[in-house]
């Protein structure tokens, strides 16, 4: 079984909001797809569009170049997974087997498919049970399994793994990747958590405001943001953006009074890029390395100069916010690093930064330019 | 006399024949940030309701300034709290909202005016001001909240989990926010929250609740290098705490320790983890056989192949992993013991599900405890 | 001791509780508990308010011959009869119209507005109006009948109808009381399936589950509670039943629609035998307290 989803030009207005503008999006077959962005930012519209449960205000919709766009919820073959399990007040068995008996597939077949679906997701055991003698996390895997048990042509998820405790989502995340491995289905993915995306998809599509901001592979997504929101929002924390001149003339690339970098081919091309001589430097926090002592930048690197601001301590890492001219910077530091380092508040301390992370946005469009 | 700003002595509070809070004592100095981390029910909005006065405690006294406060009503403490709800008013616009404090207070119109302009600049909410208060997203809320509990002059601020239900990428920037508040304010504050991350980052001095009582406390680093007992040390770390579990066992050539879960060796403590052959020794003279748990943070432990181990080594099958970015969370099992590694993201260049791979311990920097009380090894 | 002021001051500062509902609890000791015990009272006594006889106690008697006497065991049997049909077409119409309004179409709103008219009506009213509607002579009911087929009914007759040989009587007061009901039933239904979260019908729906997996997988157990809710008010209100009867029948002819509670009226306020009377209520309100027990038990606080 093939199918491929693709949206065109597919616009959901409710009332007066513009939940999806516009959007046009291409998932491939057998791919492990997420969509990933912040809450309202459309990502559920999409797939409750691509489910048939929702009809778009503009646009098409077509699974294997076949418009199914008014073509109701239940002849789609899709399954979904919703974010609260959606169980029939039945027992396990039932649940799993409802919509293979709906469907009038004959008893003993049915039995066999969901003793088989069972068997892979553990729930062997709790068959008989009624659903409300179940676990939350036991609850989310009857959901998957009534998914799987049909072979659908699609696989919807809904943010599945959020109401599940740390422990038992890593878990089930890990059963999901491994499963989808064995039954290769394609397999579109909502979710919030940037994590839960970069860990599980072939790709992702990053959505705010009810527009698709970048396409691509984890790390793709990761390296080379394609606006300031996919690199906000991706890794945490989020990467830095930092306003700098560009000088035509000197060629050099300043933060303030101090020069960053000098290339004369890089200002060329940004300066062919931008309009005006203003860009905006992004780079990540786990990218800049603190230094006491002022030292020799090396090849391949820049120092700045900053003063220590905050220091956070999350645990595994220490994020000390450094500012620059009134610019602030988020440096990401592993534990012994930093207590090595020894800084506090209100020190000066200097910042390395390897130029080929350092990426350059469009002050106003705040797309990526280089 | 102390120079605590705030003091709470031997606090008690029941509910019916439910201990909700016993014996709590604390001090707080001007310009701290305290938290009280705990699980649900732990007592930590109890406690904060009593210090604001909108309960009142069974026994014990509360001091401010040296002066017990127990008699003094809610408005007269100088006492500002942000509540889990966010109690907005919704009907009103942003503005309003910030203004609903001040306007009790019978402040000119003007001071007024600058006081809101300034807090909302700080916090980012300016071009809201006019908008209605049921138009904003979470994180707006969350702001207008803070905004509207910070602009009020209080000496003392209280948040009620005050970033509960947002998204995680919203929370860590408020945090980081919040933080630079307080610093830059200068304001007192406590801060009841069920997140050790939020614990650990936002504050001065953690207080640990568990079942109404303080479990430890101490400076964020104190308690994450060290959790009290075995419980603490796992919700620290989000229950992804790497266990081992074995018994003391005294030699010839020094005492050992004969591990039994997730794999049977005895090592000597000498050359796996010199720090803690005193303190094991202890225990192995007693000749009791004591059964103890070595915990290992994820970052305490390496899984790269290439690096000479000097720490206990394991092989384990690799089940999944967790791409944090710059770095991937490794799940890797053994005898049903999933242990949790941080590596660097190049791991992912191949393909490791089902895959066994060496994973290196470095004992040196676990935190043993004694299995049968739970309690940290060498803790006076 | 002595009570003294004081102590009934220091009671009333102790529990101020007991002192503010004391007014209510007064009017209500004088107007439902008391009437309560006096009429249990009665029921073992001869009483009659037309033959001049004195009070006179008699023990059980009044039950035993209750229970004994055929007359009564008509009313109960006629009762019971008239309960399980009418019940049986509330439920039935009342569940069709709730899924026919469960889903989403034009006019809707309207139809279910609409839908309210019989309840808000007086069942008094109610009873009367159709007490024109189903008159033999001049009723349009028998107009258009005749009309189409060229037959004429005794609607409030005594006459054997085809439904188990009922009289068309009690077939009219079924009809009538179910006119009055059924809405009920189907607001209540309504509810019910209100509750059924909006993801777990979209569920059914990518799913693909048919109408009769939907109905019986997940319509029936969300509204389980609700209809032994209902049946349990059905019930205990149809043994009640007395206005919509009295006024269409008036329990005739003869004794074919005497309902039970008709047949206490009678008993009570024609026979002026009130021991007999207040027996017989007791008698019926045993039977309810029973069944009320039976639904709470099995339908109701079964969970838990």
């Amino acid at each position: 079984m093939m199918v491929d989803v693709r949206l065109k030009d597919i616009t959901k207005v409710f009332g007066k909001v513009v939940a999806v503008r516009n959007m046009n999006l291409e998932i491939k077959d057998k791919e492990f797809f997420a969509i990933l962005g912040p809450s309202g930012c459309g990502k559920t519209t999409t797939l409750r569009i691509i489910a048939g449960l929702e009809k778009p205000t503009k646009g098409r919709v077509y699974f294997d170049n076949q418009d199914v766009t008014s073509l109701p919820a239940k002849f789609r073959d899709v399954a979904m997974v919703p974010q609260f399990y959606a169980l029939y007040p039945t027992t396990v068995y039932n649940n799993i087997a409802l919509p293979l008996r709906s469907r009038g597939v004959s008893k003993e077949e049915v039995k066999q498919r969901v003793r088989e679906v069972a068997e892979l997701l553990g729930l062997t055991e709790k068959l008989h049970l009624h659903i409300d003698k179940l676990s939350i996390g036991d609850k989310q895997k009857v959901s998957l399994a009534r998914a799987i048990v049909r072979k659908p042509k699609l696989y919807l998820l809904d943010e599945p793994l959020t109401i599940l405790d740390p422990v038992t989502r890593i878990i089930i995340r890990s059963e999901l990747k491994s499963l989808q491995r064995r039954i290769k289905q394609t397999i579109i993915y909502v979710t919030h958590d940037q994590i839960e995306a970069m860990s599980l998809a072939d790709r992702i599509a990053v959505m705010n405001m009810g527009v698709i901001e970048q396409v691509g592979t984890p790390y793709e997504i990761y390296d080379k943001p394609s606006s300031r929101f996919v690199g906000w929002f991706i890794g945490e924390p989020g990467m830095n953006f930092l306003e700098a001149e560009v000088d035509k003339h000197s060629s050099a690339i300043k933060l303030g009074s101090q020069e960053v970098l000098q290339s004369k081919t890089l200002v060329s091309k940004l300066v062919e890029k931008t309009n005006n001589n203003k860009v905006v430097i992004g780079v990540r926090p786990e990218y800049i390395y603190l230094e006491k002592n002022p030292r020799e930048a090396g090849n391949g690197y820049t120092i700045v100069k900053g003063v220590v601001e905050l220091i956070e301590f999350t645990g595994t890492h220490y994020i000390v916010l450094v500012g620059i001219d009134g610019r602030e910077v988020k440096v990401k530091m592993n534990v012994e690093d930093y207590r090595r380092l020894n800084i506090a508040p209100k020190e000066n301390v200097y910042l390395r930064i390897p130029l080929d992370k350092i990426l350059f946005f469009d002050p106003v469009s705040e797309k990526r330019i280089l | 006399m102390s120079d605590y700003f705030l003091e709470l002595r031997n606090i008690k509070k029941r509910y019916g024949d439910k201990t909700v809070l016993d014996n709590i004592s604390l001090g707080l100095r001007r310009g701290e940030t305290l938290s009280l981390l705990g699980p649900p029910g732990s007592g930590k909005t109890t406690l904060l309701k009593i210090i604001a006065g909108l309960e009142r405690q069974d026994s014990g006294d509360i001091l401010m300034d040296g002066k017990v406060i127990n008699d003094l009503p809610p408005y007269q403490r100088g006492v500002a709290m942000v509540f889990e709800t966010l109690a907005l008013y919704t009907h009103m616009t942003v503005y309003e909202n910030i203004a609903s404090p001040l306007i009790a207070a019978k402040l000119p119109k003007e001071v007024m005016d600058k006081k809101i302009r300034e807090i909302a600049k700080f916090l980012k909410i300016e071009h809201l001001l006019e908008r209605k208060a049921d138009k904003l997203s979470g994180g707006e809320r969350q702001r207008v909240a803070l905004a509207r509990a910070l602009v009020k002059d209080a000496e003392l601020y209280l948040f009620d989990e005050p970033f509960i239900n947002l998204d995680a990428k919203i929370r860590s920037a408020l945090r980081t926010e919040f933080k630079k508040l307080k610093t830059t304010l200068g304001k007192t504050s406590i801060f009841a929250t069920p997140d050790p991350i939020e614990a650990l980052a936002l504050s001065d001095y953690i207080a640990v609740l568990y079942n109404g009582r303080i479990l430890q406390y101490g400076t964020p680093i104190e308690i994450y290098d060290k959790p009290i007992n075995l419980w603490l040390a796992r919700y620290l770390t989000g229950n992804m705490l790497n266990e081992l579990y074995g018994r003391v066992v005294s030699q010839e050539n020094g005492v050992a320790i004969e591990l039994t879960s997730p794999v049977k060796r005895k090592i000597l403590v000498k050359d796996y983890a010199p720090n803690y052959v005193d303190i094991i020794k202890e225990l192995g003279v007693a000749g009791t056989q004591q059964e103890i748990v070595i915990t290992i943070k994820p970052s305490q432990s390496t899984i790269e192949s290439s690096q000479e181990c000097s720490g206990l080594e394991i092989e384990a099958e690799i089940i999944g992993y967790e791409n944090h970015g710059s770095e991937i969370l490794v799940f890797a099992r053994i005898n049903d013991t999933v242990l949790k590694i941080y590596s660097s993201r190049d791991i992912l260049n191949r393909d490791i599900i089902g895959a066994k791979n060496k994973i290196c311990l470095d004992l040196t920097k676990a935190v043993i405890y004694d299995k049968r009380t739970g309690r940290v090894l060498g803790d006076t | 001791m002595k009570l003294s002021k004081d102590s009934f001051k220091n009671f009333i500062s102790q529990h101020p509780a007991w002192f503010m509902v004391l007014p209510a609890l007064l009017l209500l000791l004088a107007l439902n508990i008391f009437p309560l015990i006096w009429s249990l009272g009665l029921s073992f006594y001869k009483f009659t308010l037309i033959i001049k006889e004195p009070l006179r106690y008699v023990g059980g008697q009044n039950y035993i011959e209750l229970l004994t006497s055929p007359e009564a065991w008509d009313r109960f049997i006629k009762t019971g009869a008239y309960i399980f049909i009418s019940l049986l077409l509330q439920f039935a119409l009342g569940f069709t119209l709730a899924l026919l309004l469960a889903e989403e179409f034009k006019g809707r709103r309207l139809l279910t507005t609409i839908l309210m008219i019989p309840l808000m009506i007086a069942p008094v009213a109610s009873a009367l109006f159709f007490r024109y509607l189903l008159d033999y002579n001049f009723g349009p009911i028998n107009a258009i009948l005749d009309r189409l087929f060229g037959i004429r009914i005794y609607w409030l007759g005594a006459d054997p109808s085809p439904l188990f040989g009922l009289p068309y009587a009690l077939i009219s007061v079924i009809l009538v009381e179910s006119w009055i009901w059924t809405p009920f039933v189907m607001y209540i239904i309504l509810a019910g399936m209100g509750a059924i979260p909006t993801d777990l019908w979209e569920q059914a729906e990518v799913d693909g589950l048919s109408f009769w997996y939907k109905l019986r997988y997940l319509i029936l157990p969300y509204i389980k509670p609700m209809i032994a809710l209902i049946l349990m008010f059905r019930l205990m209100d149809s043994l009640k039943t007395f206005d919509t009867v009295y006024v269409l029948t008036a329990g005739g002819p003869g004794t074919t629609t005497e309902l039970i509670s008709v047949y206490i009226y009678k008993l009570a306020f024609i026979e002026w035998d009130f021991g007999s009377a207040t027996a017989l209520s007791y008698l019926v309100i045993v039977l309810v307290i029973f069944m009320t027990n039976v639904f709470m038990r099995y339908l109701i606080l079964k969970r838990g």
